[in-house]
Parts: C-alpha cells; sequence; structure tokens
C-alpha cells in the first residue's frame, strides 16, 4: 500500500498496542489539565490551560483512530500515528520556545520575568512528548535488538 | 451497466456545476495520455498521502486544524513577549533623552507623541513579523490549501463557497490582500458575500490591541485571548455569510476542485524572505500613515480651545472623544476609548496608538490607565468591536475598487458597525450575567 521506502513494519500488533496506551496517556493528562484549569479538581503547576487540554485530547483522539487499523495489520494506521507524533512534536517545540524565551526575560532582569519560575512552564505537552518519545526510544532499540537475537539464531541454525 | 435496448438516461447538464464537468474533461484528457504512456503498477502510497489521509480526514480534519491555528497563535504571542519588552525598554531609554529637551513643546511632541504613538506601535513588530512567519511556513508547506479543503467541507454544508476560505485565510495578514484575492471565488453573489465577510477575519493590524488588552487584563492565558478572538472572527464571518447567501445574495454554492500539491518542507530561506516581505509593510505603515497619525493625535491632545498645552481633558481629542462618548456609553468605553476607535478608522493600529498619546499626553501610562479606567468584561467588549468595526480606509478602498460599488461599499462599513456594536453589546449582557 505504502512505497517500500516509507520502511513500515508489516506486523502492526504491538505498534497498535503502543499507540492506544500513548493515546490513553494524552486522553487522561488532557481531561485531568481540563478538570484542573475549571477548578473541579485541585490546580495543578503546569496545568492551567483550558485550551491546552482540549487540544491534548485531540492529539489522544488521532492516535486512537490509528489502533483500528493497526491492528488489523493495516498500514493506513501509521498515518494517524505520524500525525499524531508531528501534532505533539509541535506542541514540545513551542513550550520549550516558550521556556526559553521566558528565560532570555528573566536573565535581562526584565519587570515582567523577574518573578519567573521554569515550574510553571513545564506543562503536560512538554512532558508527554518526551514520555513519548523516550517510549518510542524504547521500542526501536527493543525491537532492533530482537532481530539481531532472531537473526543469529536463525543465522546459527543455518550453519 | 445499462441493458441493451435501453436508453442511457441523459444527464441534466443545469444541475452539473460547469468546474465539474470541466474538471472530468481535463482528467479524461490527462488519463487518455497517461494509458498510452504509463505501465500502470500497483497503487502505492507516497508520504503526502499518508498525510492527507488524517489532515484531511472526514472528523479529525477540523480539530487538527484549530490545534495548528492555535499553535500559530500561541507561537506568534508568547515567543513575541520578551522581544516586545526590548523594543520597550529600547524606547524607554529614548525617551529619558527626548523628554529633557528645553521646548517642553518640542520635547512633548517627540516623546509623548512620536515615541509614544510610533515606537509604542513598533514594540508589535516582533508578534506581527512572527504571525507572518507562521502563515509563510503552513503556506510553504502545503498545509494551508489543505486547510481550505477541511473547511470547504464544513461550509458547504452551510450552503456557502469552499472556495471563499482561501481569501479569509489570507485575511489573517491583511483585509487589503482578502478582498482582492475573492477574484479567484466564482459567481457574483458568492464573491460579493466573501468581499463583505473578509474584513471580520483578524488582520495584522488588530493584533496589537489583542496583545495589549489580553496582556494587561488576561495575563495567564493571553495566548488563548488571542487565539479565541481569531476564531471568533472565523465564526463571525460563517455567520453573516450565512445570513446573506439566506437572505439578499442568495444563489447556489458550487464545488471546490483543488489540486493539492504534495507537501514540501519549507525552506528557512523561503519563509523567512515572505514573512519578512510583508512585515516590512507594517514597518512602512508605521513610519508613514501612523507617523503623521500620532503627530495629528498629539496636536489634538495638546491643543485645545484655550491654547497650546492644555490639560487633555480640556483638548480637541477631549471634545471630539465625549461628543461619541454617549454612544459607546452602553458599551463601558470612555472618551479616551472613543477617541482610539475614531482613529481605527484609518488603521487598526491606530486604536492602540491613539489610545497611547492621549494616555501620555494627560501623564498616564497606558496599562495602568487601562485597568483603572475599564473593567475586564469591558476589555472583552472592547477586543469583539475592534475585530468587527468598520474595516480600515485601504479595506474599503479596495471594497469600492473590487465591487465598483458605492452602496455595497457602504453597507460593508454599516453592517460591520452595527454587528460590532450588537456583538459587544451582547458581551456585556451576557458576561455581566454570568461572570460579574
Amino acid at each position: 500500500m505504502y512505497r517500500d521506502e516509507l520502511n513500515l513494519p508489516e506486523e502492526g500488533r504491538w505498534p497498535s498496542f503502543f499507540t492506544l496506551v500513548i493515546g490513553l496517556g494524552y486522553l487522561l493528562v488532557g481531561s485531568i489539565q481540563i478538570l484542573s484549569s475549571i477548578g473541579i479538581v485541585a490546580p495543578i503547576i503546569g496545568f492551567s490551560d483550558l485550551i491546552s487540554g482540549f487540544l491534548l485530547i485531540i492529539v489522544a483522539l488521532v492516535f486512537l483512530t490509528g489502533v483500528r487499523p493497526l491492528s488489523m495489520n493495516n498500514q493506513e494506521g501509521y498515518a494517524f500515528i505520524s500525525v499524531g507524533y508531528i501534532l505533539a512534536a509541535v506542541m514540545f517545540a513551542l513550550q520549550v520556545l516558550v521556556i526559553l524565551t521566558n528565560a532570555l526575560g528573566w536573565f535581562l532582569q526584565f519587570e515582567d520575568w523577574i518573578s519567573w519560575n521554569i515550574s510553571n512552564d513545564i506543562t503536560p505537552s512538554l512532558w508527554m512528548f518526551i514520555i513519548l518519545m523516550t517510549g518510542t526510544g524504547s521500542l526501536w532499540v527493543v525491537g532492533n535488538m530482537r532481530e539481531k537475537i532472531l537473526g543469529s539464531r536463525e543465522g546459527g541454525l543455518k550453519l | 451497466m445499462i441493458p441493451h435496448g435501453e436508453q442511457e438516461p441523459e444527464l441534466d447538464l443545469e444541475f452539473i456545476d460547469p468546474q465539474i464537468l470541466l474538471a472530468d474533461e481535463r482528467y479524461e484528457v490527462i488519463g487518455n495520455i497517461l494509458r498510452e504512456v504509463y505501465e500502470p503498477g500497483q497503487g502505492k502510497w507516497i508520504l503526502s498521502d499518508m498525510f492527507d489521509r488524517v489532515l484531511l480526514h472526514r472528523y479529525l480534519g477540523l480539530p487538527i486544524f484549530l490545534v495548528v491555528m492555535w499553535a500559530m497563535f500561541h507561537f506568534t504571542f508568547e515567543i513575541s513577549l520578551v522581544f516586545m519588552e526590548m523594543i520597550t525598554q529600547f524606547f524607554g531609554w529614548l525617551g529619558t533623552f527626548t523628554s529633557q529637551i528645553p521646548n517642553p513643546l518640542l520635547a512633548s511632541l517627540l516623546t509623548d507623541g512620536i515615541l509614544g504613538g510610533v515606537g509604542f506601535i513598533l514594540t508589535f513588530v516582533p508578534p506581527i513579523f512572527f504571525l507572518y512567519l507562521s502563515i509563510s511556513i503552513l503556506e510553504d508547506t502545503g498545509y494551508l490549501s489543505r486547510a481550505a479543503f477541511v473547511m470547504d467541507r464544513f461550509m458547504m454544508k452551510m450552503g456557502l463557497h469552499g472556495r471563499s476560505f482561501i481569501p479569509l485565510l489570507l485575511g489573517f495578514g491583511c483585509s487589503v490582500a482578502a478582498v482582492m484575492a475573492t477574484r479567484t471565488v466564482d459567481g457574483k453573489s458568492n464573491r460579493l458575500t466573501t468581499i463583505l465577510v473578509s474584513p471580520l477575519m483578524s488582520c495584522a493590524g488588530r493584533l496589537p490591541i489583542y496583545i495589549l488588552i489580553a496582556g494587561v487584563f488576561f495575563p495567564t492565558i493571553a495566548g488563548t485571548v488571542v487565539f479565541l478572538m481569531y476564531m471568533l472572527g472565523i465564526v463571525m464571518a460563517i455567520v453573516m455569510a450565512i445570513i446573506f447567501k439566506k437572505t439578499i445574495l442568495r444563489e447556489e454554492s458550487s464545488s471546490m476542485i483543488m489540486e493539492l500539491s504534495q507537501y514540501q518542507i519549507p525552506t528557512a530561506h523561503g519563509s523567512f524572505r515572505h514573512m519578512w516581505d510583508r512585515g516590512i509593510q507594517f514597518v512602512k505603515t508605521a513610519g508613514t500613515y501612523l507617523l503623521a497619525g500620532s503627530i495629528i493625535m498629539w496636536a489634538l491632545s495638546s491643543f485645545g480651545p484655550a491654547g497650546v498645552s492644555v490639560p487633555v481633558d480640556e483638548s480637541f481629542a477631549d471634545i471630539l472623544g465625549r461628543f461619541f462618548e454617549p454612544v459607546f456609553l452602553p458599551l463601558g468605553f470612555s472618551w479616551q476609548v472613543a477617541t482610539g476607535l475614531i482613529f481605527g478608522f484609518l488603521a487598526k493600529e491606530a486604536v492602540i496608538q491613539s489610545l497611547a498619546i492621549v494616555y501620555a499626553v494627560g501623564g498616564i501610562a497606558l496599562e495602568a490607565a487601562l485597568i483603572s479606567s475599564i473593567t475586564p468584561l469591558t476589555a472583552v467588549a472592547l477586543m469583539v468591536f475592534v475585530l468587527l468595526y468598520v474595516p480600515c480606509l485601504a479595506t474599503v478602498g479596495t471594497i469600492k475598487k473590487e465591487t465598483g460599488s458605492l452602496k455595497w461599499t457602504g453597507f460593508s462599513i454599516v453592517y460591520q458597525l452595527v454587528l460590532a456594536y450588537f456583538v459587544a453589546i451582547l458581551v456585556i449582557i451576557i458576561g455581566g450575567a454570568f461572570f460579574v
């Protein structure tokens, strides 16, 4: 279905499970952010923006829509994962830029930045993406190791 | 398949969009050529198709568009704050010299008039450049045409013309460009509808007032407030288009046929070049029209019937503002705000510039003056009013040129004034009932 150079795995069971976990994670955190920002649950540092909560839920929906096609080994599911990653990355990059510019204001001792504290800028969009990338990296490493081990076993049998 | 002996039913060409017929014919010719020169293999998708599967998704397309829009305004507002402060500090530093000029009138002109006016408006250069950078990146990636496609489905359901969304998107940059871009819209009434609603989209000129008011009254969610104002612009444009299409400008909507190019990775050179070309227009406006406007505004604030250097509440600006103040009293706008809104007809940036000068001549900082003179609810009503009221002079000129009609030009001014007043009053009434 997709061109070979996209290099997508044929087997979608594990990617679908991973996507489900990530999707549910974003959904949970987004919901908590909405509830926290409107005061239904206790205020949490970094969870104050209502709109950001909705946006996290949209990212979650993109991931979750990809679970079903992936579980049926339909490579179309990777399209949803890719866009989910891009959206999560955009929100992460924006938050990094916000921290950098706020740090610049604090460094230059501008009036509005004197009381700036980095903890207020550590938002879910920032650490959720770090979790997402760590999970992806771990899966990639495990997958590579598995391939090497299975490859060497098959090679050994052949010998 | 049609059985032998039965006649194929004739298509009722009267009800088929000629655009679709033309596109069908064109693709048939392309197909015939391809059949001769191309050996078809197994259908394979490329990365661009893969993204389109999601970005043009029936249900996810619109929410994803909202995420992209939020990212654009969050980037525009949050990232530019520190750079705005740098420019403020620079003009503040210049002001320490100009205020010491021995001639008090010249010192006031330079400090309160030019630095307080043009200098103040120039502090909004970073967000405007960042906004144009975001629009350039979205255009260069190919997403902006997809956004029109996503919104097309949504707009067609409401009887609107899908192609109209492209000029509306351009309206984020400048209303003049949006009105001119309506030339691509088919059908007289479709085009007229698009021209009439294009100025409702928030142009870059309105950004300074959103940034200032959101930053002063809603500092913790300022980026979100700015985003919501832009969304309100889109919603109002759609609502008004529906009203026009169902009442004075009835016409069948035609389908949108759009060839979507593949996604591209934007180049830094290309995006920054586009940003510069568009953003520099703002600087040129600040250096010409807004400079002239700030001198006029300073003169109105410093001169009065009693002579030169009169207190600001005895100045011509006060007389002008107080003349219109009763009209704005239900909205809670002071005479200073009324004066700013009158000057906003020349250019939207002039609203905030005029306010800065009036308060500077009166010896009060703009932020402090706003907090003491209007409530947060009135501040929201003011943002809504600025979003919806008369388009700037350049846009009015373009509407006249594009419609070729004084009647429609006058109508666009009057309906926007009425709409702005009505929606701002609604904000005051509903907001007063629920939040105060």
